[in-house]
């Protein structure tokens, strides 16, 4: 019963706007569903450099975690990604450019007094609330997943994906790295492989609808689109709703695990249920 | 798995770990003889020591959706080629009929395909002009090549990848080759000539010196696996593993497609010996139609079962982690997890030897690692 969110802003081009403090809002308004670890995921094109950030967690002997982070050119990228996958100690946390991802074990609010989530800004991102259910409570458990295929893709996701032990081995198969036990990173790096492949974002999701079995929603996020999809038969929940925005801040569609996050952030018009099994996609203006 | 038992295989790993000395008896031998009654247990199945792990709370098997389990296959690699089949059975009816015999299974395929319930045959007969199902020649002489939906070759070495190359110029349909035991050799040869899939006869390949002592379940993983070392790398585009032999009953079927099969090759002697009451004397070709239709519809709602119960939407999605097993042959051979402590045999002896290596401060490389593990999997093989 994880609580899964996010936005994009419909601001024309400003693509600066307080999106960390909404997706705060709409994931405290949710915390009742879920409290094993909480993580956002907000993309800022500002951010955007030549190199990318590869972050892993470390296990110290002193400390539980303590993130590290690389950067490095594109050149370097594969080279960097063998060194932390040859260090036992060492958990895969994020493969970024322009996104940054923040996760933690813990409540939202939590993660807001340590990060200071509310402060920061953005054109979309994604947030997610953590119930374990099939892997154990670590902060590399915790939502939202990348991958070390691509920089700037996440995604957050509540259910289960049933067949993930079939998926994540013809992954595998295919030469792709999973970090972690979760059945939710099989949609990171399925989602990757697949833009990776053919480069078609709507393809990607359409074809790991098909492929993957169980209850569902995810939220998968890229440098420039936002979707949530909803398993084949529709058995989990997901709404999205927009706001026509005001003085403070630009208009903005928001989708939600619950209502409450849409009401709290005040996405109440143009509601809708996206279709079992049809990706709904927002794309950066 | 008792936790006395947990510890037996965790010391007799280390005694191998120590002494390098292969075993005089495996650990599931040991296992059985502590156990109360073993004497009266059966030895050598292991299908029934293979058991489904039913789904967790939070993916309960009573969603209304699981209802409709989806049995649907595809046979072809190529999209506009491929052949569905509504239950995921080829009747495999290598052996001659009676005419009768045959008029009345002829008949109940087409039933069968009128209730959206298609299921193939595999034969070596000409296929019928007006049949509603798919139809697998099995074909020795390629120019007696008729009208059939699908081909099957049996291998026979060099020979018959000369075939596949000649027949594959001017033959659209699936094409299907029936492997001997050394199928892990040249199956990827096969896929790269364009073949959709292959055929493991489970009885003739566990006879074979190859496979002595084995059992299907080693059969079927081992198929499995040369048909994805043939796709490391790249994405699978359908190339099919068909069973057939050992697997006779649905509780077969669907621990088969747990360990990787596609489609299950169901014997028609079996089939019209299941049906019951056969007897040329007394024979019915409707009536023999109308049983070996009943027994395919109630072998359909079967196939469902289990994959809801763990679940599935889809039957295809069954893989050995859904299951848990107590032997540990049985966990070597289809690489099954071991009931009470979720793990394969092979993940123990990795984990276990890893600490024992770390413990003991032991100096031993990537190659040496795995020799011992191969030598202690070996012992319980």
């Amino acid at each position: 019963m994880c609580g899964i969110c996010g936005l994009m802003m419909d601001d024309n081009g400003l693509r600066h706007s307080s999106v960390g403090s909404i997706l705060q809002d709409m994931m405290e308004s949710q915390q009742i569903r879920a409290q094993d670890g909480a993580g956002i995921a907000i993309f800022d094109k500002s951010n955007a450099q030549d190199s990318f950030k590869i972050k892993n967690f470390r296990k110290e002997e002193t400390s539980d975690y303590i993130i590290n982070e690389v950067r490095t050119s594109s050149e370097n990228v594969s080279e960097n990604l063998q060194k932390m996958n040859q260090d036992p100690e060492c958990h895969f946390f994020s493969f970024e450019n322009e996104m940054t991802i923040i996760k933690e074990i813990g409540l939202a609010k939590d993660l807001d007094k340590k990060f200071g989530i509310r402060k920061m800004n953005g054109s979309h991102g994604i947030g997610h609330l953590r119930i374990a259910t099939s892997s154990r409570v670590t902060p590399y458990n915790t939502h939202p997943f990348s991958t070390t295929i691509l920089p700037d893709i996440a995604i957050v996701h509540n259910g289960e994906i049933t067949n993930y032990n079939l998926l994540k081995d013809s992954l595998e198969l295919e030469g792709f790295t999973f970090h972690t036990d979760s059945d939710s990173e099989v949609i990171a790096v399925f989602l990757a492989s697949r833009i990776l492949k053919h480069g078609d974002i709507e393809k990607a999701h359409r074809e790991f609808v098909a492929k993957a079995d169980g209850p569902f929603t995810y939220i998968a996020a890229t440098s420039d689109s936002i979707a949530i999809v909803r398993d084949k038969f529709g058995t989990r929940k997901g709404i999205i709703g927009y706001n026509p925005g005001t003085d403070d801040h630009p208009p903005f569609w928001a989708m939600a695990t619950d209502l409450s996050a849409l009401d709290v952030v005040g996405a109440t018009t143009k509601i809708e249920t996206p279709h079992p099994g049809k990706p709904r996609i927002f794309y950066r203006n | 798995m008792r936790l006395n038992e947990k510890a037996l295989i965790r010391k007799s790993i280390l005694e191998l770990c120590n002494t390098g000395m292969p075993r005089q008896k495996s650990t599931d031998d040991v296992i059985r003889t502590i156990r109360e009654k073993s004497s009266s247990e059966k030895e050598g199945n292991l299908w029934e020591y293979i058991i489904a792990l039913g789904a967790q709370l939070s993916r309960p098997p009573f969603d209304p959706y699981r209802e409709k389990i989806k049995l649907t296959t595809k046979i072809g690699r190529k999209g506009d080629q491929k052949i569905s089949l509504k239950i995921p059975i080829l009747i495999y009816g290598k052996f001659d009929l009676s005419q009768s015999s045959k008029d009345a299974l002829y008949l109940a395929l087409d039933n069968l395909d009128d209730n959206r319930s298609t299921i193939g045959l595999i034969s070596k007969d000409e296929p019928c002009d007006e049949r509603k199902y798919p139809h697998f020649q099995i074909l020795d002489d390629i120019s007696k090549l008729a009208d059939p939906d699908g081909i099957v070759l049996e291998y026979t070495g060099v020979k018959t990848e000369e075939k596949i190359e000649k027949i594959r110029k001017e033959f659209d349909g699936p094409i299907l080759v029936e492997v001997d035991e050394y199928f892990s050799y040249y199956t990827a040869k096969l896929l790269e000539l364009g073949i959709d899939g292959i055929v493991v006869n489970t009885d003739d390949i566990i006879k074979s010196e190859r496979y002595k002592g084995k059992h299907a379940i080693a059969v079927i993983h081992d198929a499995k696996l040369a048909i994805n070392e043939f796709y490391r790398g790249k994405e699978n585009d359908g190339a099919c593993l068909v069973v057939a032999g050992d697997v006779n009953n649905a509780g077969k079927m669907v621990k088969a497609a747990g360990l990787g099969a596609d489609i299950i090759g169901y014997d028609t002697s079996l089939l019209i010996a299941k049906v019951g009451h056969y007897s040329e004397n007394f024979f019915d070709e409707e009536i023999t139609a109308q049983k070996i239709f009943n027994h395919m519809i109630a072998t359909k709602s079967e196939l469902t079962g289990i994959p809801a119960a763990v679940g599935y939407s889809d039957f295809h999605n069954l893989s050995p982690s859904d299951f848990r097993t107590s032997s540990i042959k049985a966990s070597v051979q289809g690489n099954i997890p071991l009931e009470g402590v979720d793990k394969t045999y092979r993940n123990m002896v990795e984990e276990i030897l890893e600490e024992h290596v770390n413990t003991k401060n032991i100096s031993v490389n990537q190659q040496e690692r795995q020799k011992i593990i191969s030598l202690i999997m070996k012992g319980e093989n």
